[in-house]
């Protein structure tokens, strides 16, 4: 790579060029999964009988009418399934008991959806309900009212699983100083208890996949799951394939935002192939997409801080509840959520326990922030508290608590790259925060609030990159990475535009295809850009060094003296030549082998990247100089009514400041700060799951209540800004923006909503019933006293 | 069960053999082979199906084929092409309104019903009339920003001043 | 979902239809509800029959005597933007435009709002302030009825074997009147509603309250007229306390219960703070057109 910190950018990154995928998508030509299957004349469809139960014992299970049925090529149960369990999936079905309601008992596939509906109809299943558990802090207890799966530690071997605490999964410990001593030296002292809803990702493309079994006992698969090498290693270990027979294709994908890093739809899916012996396909419903599909991991949070008058922080205890739901896989250790209590402030001593627990509820794992932003809504309710107990403003609280660059976090890393606290001031002075709001008559009352956040970058696997380089000058990039939308087939043809200096059309992007592009992991983390980006400049500079060797001979000048930009070799002093002189046309006279470049071959340049590893923390007290790779922050600053005869909160205006590093593409960026800020208003004021029983009974657009157009403010009112802190080591300085979006909204809102009634609500969301219940109950208590 | 059924689609006539009881967005997709339409809950929700009918949106996971029986049906394949973008495509693509992209056919066929009925849509008009379309990307800023920019780009062409 | 498909051309064709197949056969009007339920196998009918092609269900007619006549068959959409539906019988207007979204409004039919007898239907509250009357025909001839007596409970209709409903017939309204429909859920007209409040009021020449209509819907098995809050105000002079009071009768009368859309405690509270809204802006709409026409 360059050896300039920051190589300043001169064609196109840095600029918002159009997205490279745009014109497909507007003209209806983008393919999609579901779009192929088209493709595939007699092929199968899947349908799945789901428990109502959110546990139970399946005591009988009688699948023989439904395999009578005509039409009906395969039906399948737990039996049928491989023994073996992965982390990176849910049990494909249910074996012995059914742990939530929802989970899969039975599989069809058939020649129809209506046959496949049919043939479930048929299934005779009998129940034996078993007690369930729903509560995190409940089923955490030595004794719970129900054990979510008895196999659990048996599956995962999980040097964390106790017996005693058997729906525990994971126990992270964080000791940092001495909190005693801490506490002891505080002028005031502020316990609360937060927590935030069952939530889901609600991407518009329900989860889909094809799978056809090949002849020679391979599968093609193609699918909108994420990562198509860690599908194909997941399918090759479940069911036992080789890996080399095993294919796997992505087309683009209808948003994740975390949902599609577990992968529900290709095991059984691959398991129906190969029982069929032909070509299936597996498309959730929307009722499936909230039953049975990833959802967000609620989180309680309990955080008592410790503060001098001053404001100076000088301990800070917390104990955090990560709820998994019924969980084979996605397990949570309490590490990932913690974290966004630690990437901020600078907290000497600090003590906390973050738990990963089981319930019988839908399972949950990744969702834009991994858990971070349930923290980080405890952590910023909890710092405007204390601001207000402590008599200060919430900025000059945070001013002075704040990490810098260049100091320690409580995990010891030394943070090199951090622009939060400028994210916020320019977010309070957009919002005016200082300036009280003006109330109008009626029942709308106005108030501001502000928060601010961080989420750490996982340095997870590495990634690959490849480019063609033609003697027409056009490159094609191949890589592996998602695109779920937030652009990164935009951002690789930037690089590869700006590195060859070349026009943007003459760049072509080639994705995720594990027979034709090389290993990537999956796009999560935020780090896309920074891991993908980073091999495929190194791919880029890789190409373009055999291009200049090729060129010193034919040129007679030394390497160092060569350049390529747009298609020309550049020679110091001489006039250069075109880089399709270069290849030399074929001709029996010609030496075939050598260093030279052959017309229509591609100069192939190949990238590898890998993060700097992290260092195995203590697992006594979690300390280490590396637990993370980098961190993005973020601010956010809204002004907001609530109506305080219905409940409801209308956002009048929203202000979101991002350090994402450099952008590579601001109006990209802008993008995913206001779509962020778009789904975090759905899981501050309406989201969450409704249960009857531990059956969720919103599972709809229209009962689960996700934003429309009507739920934004008016596009004047919402500003983003850019407030980057370039990272040495990233792409031009770029580090990640996806996951860092939503965080620091929720507590802002919650900010804003104390600022307009002066009741401060610590449960997620902020749904009219419970602000308008919270109005209530102050209402009485205020008339209480007046009246003793 | 399956009939014969004519459909006018982009004006041009398809003559399908279907059941009664399949919806238009299924046939549109599975037998005309146009998957520009998308299927996103298949209750009416979403509005990723949207397509216009005699000039008007409708979804097409709600209605069942025999009920499109000789009417005018645009999809967004019948819009634009790559050279001849319609002005919605074009505002699309330059204020970045499309992210992952699984919503925009359906909501620049909503936004063309209604740009088609109000020219002067307000931006209160363009987010009640588009409210039956969701997107879980871009939190719509830049959707209301296209969608003003092509309302604009088609005043300007029929007040050529 | 299978089923064989029928598209009689006349109210007599159709009625045949449905004789013959009795409990078997489901009535497809716009389809917007019925998919769904078709879809979810909520319903598993032998034949659906759509009236999709019988000219006579698409009427739009202001009758002599200054009533109104509306096709079972008129789009949601054709009602909101009707300009016979303007002033007087403006409310019908406001609840067809506040449901769901336009491209359903597009297809949903005002005839298939009350048919699907959803206790949150839109149109409903307002159709029955305005005194609505629904003619029904079937194998025996044709009958009238209130359409507050229409619903026996949600999802149910007196509707008998072979019968279908044909028309609403709206009286000629006073011009000394005014009326509200609010439609009050969480993301406005995309949600079901939570509470719907439609209320009429007519002044005397006095400026008292001469007729009070108060018809609330998603807060009982059907919609329905609450009598005790419309008693009250009758014959008063209209004033703010008075509206308060009625809106808390109103919530007392209501019969709500708890779902996934809201809580019976929230929907009973939202009655009272929405029927004092529309109370409210009704009272200012009746006495602009008691001024405006003497």
């Amino acid at each position: 790579m360059s050896s300039n910190k920051f190589p300043t950018p001169t064609s196109v990154v840095g600029k918002s060029v159009p997205r490279v995928d745009a014109l497909d998508k507007v003209l209806g030509r983008a393919q999609f999964t579901a779009d192929l299957q088209r493709n595939f004349p007699g092929l199968f469809h899947i349908k799945v009988l789901r428990s109502p139960h959110a546990h139970a014992r399946i005591v009988k299970l009688d699948t023989s009418q439904a395999g009578k049925l005509p039409g009906v090529r395969a039906v399948v149960t737990g039996k049928d399934c491989p023994e073996k369990v992965s982390f990176r999936a849910p049990r494909i079905l249910a074996l012995e008991e059914v742990i939530w309601a929802g989970e899969g008992v039975a599989a069809v596939a058939a020649e129809s959806p209506e046959i496949a509906q049919e043939a479930i109809e048929l299934i005779q299943v009998e129940y034996e309900k078993l007690p369930a558990v729903f509560d995190a802090e409940e089923a955490m207890q030595p004794n719970p009212p129900a054990i979510v799966d008895r196999l659990l530690g048996q599956y995962r071997g999980s040097p964390q699983f106790t017996p005693e605490a058997p729906n525990v999964t994971g126990h992270f410990k964080l000791r940092a100083g001495d909190v005693e001593k801490g506490f002891a030296e505080a002028d005031i002292i502020l316990e609360n208890r937060f927590s935030t809803s069952r939530i889901s990702h609600s991407q518009l493309e329900p989860a889909s996949c094809i799978v056809r079994a090949e002849s020679d006992g391979g599968i093609i698969t193609w699918t909108n799951g994420q990562g198509v090498y860690v599908i194909k290693g997941l399918i090759s270990d479940l069911f036992g394939l080789a890996v080399g027979k095993v294919r796997v294709i992505n087309p683009y994908q209808g948003g994740s935002f975390g949902s599609r890093l577990r992968h529900y739809v290709e095991p059984l899916a691959t398991l129906l192939a190969l029982k069929a012996r032909g070509t299936v396909q597996f498309t959730y419903s929307r009722q499936e997409m909230y039953l049975a599909a990833s959802t967000r991991l609620p989180v309680v949070t309990y955080i008592k801080t410790g503060a001098k008058k001053d404001g100076t922080i000088v301990a800070q205890q917390m104990k955090i509840i990560v709820d998994n739901g019924a969980s084979y896989a996605a397990i949570q250790d309490g590490r990932m959520a913690a974290s966004g209590a630690v990437c901020v402030y600078r907290i000497a001593n600090f003590f906390m326990d973050s738990y990963g627990v089981n319930t019988n509820t839908p399972w949950a794992g990744a969702y834009r922030g991994l858990g971070t932003p349930q923290v980080a809504w405890a952590v910023e309710c909890q710092m405007d508290m204390l601001a207000e107990n402590l008599g200060m403003s919430p900025i000059e609280l945070r001013r002075k608590n704040v990490l810098r660059r260049g100091e320690k976090n409580a995990y010891g890393e030394i943070i090199e790259s951090i622009g939060v606290m400028d994210c916020l001031e320019k977010v309070a002075q957009e919002i005016k925060l200082e300036e009280p709001c003006v109330q109008e008559p009626g029942p709308w009352r106005k108030g501001k609030g502000v928060a601010m956040g961080g989420k750490q970058n996982t340095p997870r696997g590495h990634s690959e990159a490849e480019v063609l380089v033609h003697e027409d000058g056009t490159v094609e990039v191949l890589y592996s990475a998602d695109e779920q939308g937030m652009g990164s087939e935009t951002v690789m043809a930037q690089i590869a535009a700006e590195e060859f200096r070349i026009p943007m059309g003459q760049v072509r992007v080639r994705r995720g295809d594990t027979a034709i592009t090389p290993y990537d992991t999956f796009s999560a983390s935020s780090f896309t850009t920074y891991n993908t980006g980073n091999a495929l400049r190194m791919a880029c500079q890789d190409a373009m060094r055999q291009i200049l060797q090729a060129a010193t001979q034919k040129m007679e000048a030394p390497l160092d003296d060569l350049a390529l930009v747009n298609g020309k070799i550049i020679v110091k002093g001489s006039p250069g030549m075109a880089l399709a002189d270069l290849f030399e046309p074929f001709s029996i006279f010609t030496p075939q082998g050598g260093a030279s470049l052959k017309k229509g071959t591609p100069v192939r340049g190949r990238g590898v990247f890998a993060p700097t590893p992290a260092i195995p923390w203590d697992p006594q007290t979690g300390l280490t100089p590396k637990m993370w790779n980098w961190y993005q922050y973020n601010a956010c600053g809204v002004e907001l009514v609530v109506n305080i005869e219905t409940g409801e909160i209308k956002i009048l205006q929203g202000v979101f400041a991002a350090d994402m590093g450099f952008p590579i593409n601001p109006k990209m960026c802008e993008g995913q700060i206001e779509g962020g800020f778009g789904m975090a208003i759905g899981a501050s004021i309406m989201e969450e799951y409704i249960y009857e029983n531990g059956l969720m009974t919103n599972c709809s657009y229209g009962d689960y209540r996700i934003p429309t157009f009507r739920e934004m403010p008016l596009r004047r009112n919402v500003k983003a800004i850019f407030s980057p802190d370039p990272l040495p080591e990233g792409p031009w300085g770029a580090k990640g923006i996806g996951e860092g979006t939503m965080i620091a909204v929720a507590p802002a809102i919650a900010n804003a909503v104390y600022n307009a009634i002066g009741i401060r609500i610590k449960d997620l969301p902020l749904s009219a019933e419970r602000v308008l219940r919270r109005i209530k109950e102050k209402e009485k208590n205020d008339q209480d006293f007046l009246h003793n | 069960m399956k009939q014969r059924k004519e459909l006018n689609v982009n004006g041009k006539i398809y003559e399908v053999f279907v059941e009664p009881w399949r919806t238009l967005l299924e046939v549109l997709r599975e037998e005309l082979h146009l998957t520009g339409a998308k299927m996103g809950c298949d209750d009416g929700n979403c509005g990723a199906c949207t397509v216009v009918i005699d000039g008007k949106a409708i979804k097409g996971c709600l209605m069942l084929v025999p009920q499109a029986k000789g009417k005018k049906i645009l999809t967004i394949e019948g819009l634009g092409s790559g050279e001849n973008l319609h002005p919605l495509q074009q505002a699309f693509i330059d204020h970045f309104a499309v992210q992952c992209g699984f919503c925009t056919p359906g909501m620049i066929m909503s936004a063309k019903a209604l740009l088609d009925e109000k020219p002067d849509a307000t931006e209160e008009e363009i987010r009640s009339g588009l409210q039956g379309n969701i997107c879980r990307c871009t939190g719509y800023v830049k959707i209301v920003e296209a969608v003003e920019a092509a309302r604009d780009k088609l005043a300007q062409k029929s007040n050529p001043l | 979902m299978r089923f064989d498909f029928y598209e009689p051309t006349t109210i007599g064709e159709c009625i045949e239809m449905l004789t013959h197949f009795g409990q078997e056969a489901s009535l497809l009007a716009g389809g917007t509800d019925l998919l769904v339920k078709l879809r979810l196998r909520h319903i598993r009918p032998q034949a659906v029959i759509s009236l999709g092609v019988i000219d006579e269900l698409k009427k739009l007619e202001r009758k002599s005597d200054g009533s109104l006549e509306i096709g079972a068959m008129k789009t949601l959409q054709e009602v909101e933007s009707s300009n016979l539906l303007a002033n007087e019988f403006d409310l019908v207007r406001q609840g067809a435009g506040c449901v769901s979204s336009i491209q359903v409004r597009n297809v949903a039919t005002l005839g298939g709002n009350s048919c699907n007898a959803s206790p949150s239907a839109d149109t409903v509250p307002a159709l029955i302030a305005l005194g609505a009357e629904v003619q029904i025909v079937g194998p025996h001839g044709e009958r009238h009825l209130v359409l507050e007596d229409f619903f026996t409970g949600p999802g149910e209709t007196v509707l008998q074997k072979g019968e279908i409903l044909t028309e609403f017939k709206l009286p000629a309204p006073s011009s000394h009147s005014g009326g509200t429909y609010k439609k009050y859920a969480i993301r406005g007209e995309v949600d079901i509603s939570i509470v719907g409040v439609a209320t009429r009021l007519t002044l005397d020449r006095n400026h008292k309250l001469q007729e009070v209509r108060i018809v609330l819907g998603g807060v009982a098995p059907t919609p329905n007229r609450v009598r005790r809050a419309e008693d009250m105000l009758v014959g008063q002079d209209p004033r703010e306390e008075l509206f308060e009071e009625a809106a808390q009768l109103a919530a007392e009368e209501s019969r709500p219960i708890s779902d996934q859309r809201a809580t019976a405690q929230y929907r009973r509270e939202m009655v009272k703070v929405w029927t004092r809204y529309t109370l409210q802006e009704t009272f200012q709409k009746a006495r602009q057109n008691h001024h405006g026409k003497g």
